[in-house]
């Protein structure tokens, strides 16, 4: 199994069999995860914050920082593996947006709230969420079999 | 059978070494009328540290248009901040990259979290209400406040950290922490601080950082600051493992900083280019 590590606000995508697509210890960030069922081919961006507009130059950058460039640019990476389907077509699968207890700035809802404003506005949202709690997220999606796994520190592993 | 405190001592023995240097410029640091030329001065006396910085300095990768003979010379393009980060991480390498077993921590987690809590609170306190705490010493407190870890880790280990999970009826990382090995990171850390000689400033960050309401109000606007740029770098994904986000936000930061949530987004972007221009230096 080859790994395709995704970083902070890194995004990308691979229709290759054999390809686990990971991102590590995700806590207020969100992995978006999109699965186009014809190519099946899989997508995932590792998104810290919730807009572009904070720090615009970065975004230009590293799209997959922000919620609103990183959906939009790992779509268009799919694009670029070959993939024709229209994002409602697609199935995404989103997971993370942990806080500690009694943080009332809350940046996991919000990057949470912010990713399904966006892809509401694009006419979808996700089939399925692993989100929020106080605990972090090692998210591994498997391009064989679509399976989405999800394992946390003493929490054991699960699927998505 | 031993004590917790002969324990902890026996563990501090067997710690990976840090250098003379490290305890300097940890001295000069926590005198708050340091002057950064003293650091500068601790690190060209230390030839394997000063040798260190500036093949670092003129490596090709780094992509400066000059070289650099001294330290004092690579202060300006540098930054005073990256240059107390490389003679940190130098003087105490073995120190701050080895594994936390009893954390699950991976080697360097333990670095990285500590440079990105670092560089957080040095965003933090440009929001200070009152009194803006020194950011050189801010950032060193960063990261120094969680070295208590290395001391436990091991404990935690043998105790069974991992099949103790869910068993004990506990809030906090601190609590298991108490509940397991009867003393927490910051306990240990404070043993470990004294131990080395550090200054007060840095054994009261490293002590209260996960109880900032109890900590003398001289020190409360660094620990506070350090307390919650501790817990935005474990919600940013920068963790030591096990424990990342089993802590509480003591919300009184509001009475330090006037930091709205967009603040702190873009006190987060800021701290990560920040974070990959020093990790740049550290891959160089």
């Amino acid at each position: 199994m080859n790994n395709l590590m995704i970083g902070i606000g890194d995004y990308n995508a691979s229709k290759a069999k054999g390809v686990a697509i990971k991102t590590l210890a995700l806590g207020s960030c969100v992995a978006v995860i999109l699965l186009d069922p014809v190519t099946e081919a899989i997508g995932m961006a590792h998104i810290a914050l919730p807009e572009a507009s904070i720090d615009f130059e970065k975004s230009k950058s590293k799209p997959g920082y922000f919620a609103d460039t990183a959906i939009i640019a790992l779509y268009r990476r799919m694009g670029e593996l070959g993939s024709l389907t229209k994002i409602q077509d697609m199935y995404i699968k989103i997971a993370g947006g942990a806080n500690v207890l009694n943080n009332s700035m809350d940046i996991g809802n919000r990057n949470i709230l912010a990713i399904k404003k966006i892809l509401w506005q694009m006419g979808t949202g996700p089939v399925a969420e692993d989100v929020g709690h106080n605990y972090s997220r090692t998210v591994t999606a498997y391009t064989d079999t679509g399976l989405i796994e999800i394992s946390s520190h003493s929490r054991g592993v699960w699927n998505l | 059978m031993k004590s917790i405190s002969d324990k902890i001592i026996d563990r501090i023995k067997d710690l990976p070494p840090v250098s003379k240097s490290f305890f300097q410029i940890m001295k000069i640091t926590g005198n708050p009328n340091y002057s950064f030329q003293e650091i500068a001065r601790v690190i060209e006396y230390d030839p394997v540290l000063t040798a260190k910085i500036l093949k670092v300095t003129n490596s090709s990768s780094l992509g400066l248009k000059r070289t650099f003979d001294s330290v004092k010379a690579a202060i300006p393009y540098l930054g005073e901040k990256t240059i107390i980060g490389m003679a940190v991480d130098s003087c105490a390498h073995g120190f701050y990259n080895s594994p936390l077993d009893g954390y699950l921590s991976l080697e360097g987690e333990l670095w990285k979290h500590s440079i990105m809590t670092a560089l957080i609170a040095k965003e933090i306190i440009v929001t200070a209400i009152n009194r803006v705490p020194d950011p050189n010493q801010v950032f060193t407190a960063g990261i120094l406040h969680d070295i208590g870890k290395m001391v436990i880790s091991g404990l935690l280990s043998e105790a069974g950290v991992l099949e103790a999970n869910g068993v004990l009826d506990v809030h906090t990382f601190l609590d298991r922490e108490e509940a397991l090995i009867s003393i927490n990171h910051c306990e240990a850390g404070r043993l470990l601080a004294q131990h080395w000689g550090l200054p007060e400033l840095y054994q009261q960050v490293i002590f209260y950082h996960h109880n900032p309401q109890m900590v003398d109000q001289c020190y409360a606007s660094i620990v506070y600051a350090v307390h919650l740029s501790d817990i935005v770098a474990m919600e940013y994904g920068m963790g030591t493992g096990v424990d990342s986000l089993q802590y509480r936000l003591d919300q009184d930061y509001k009475n330090f900083y006037d930091i709205s949530t967009e603040k702190l987004y873009g006190i987060i972007s800021k701290a990560d280019d920040e974070y990959n221009k020093i990790n740049e230096f550290f891959k160089a």
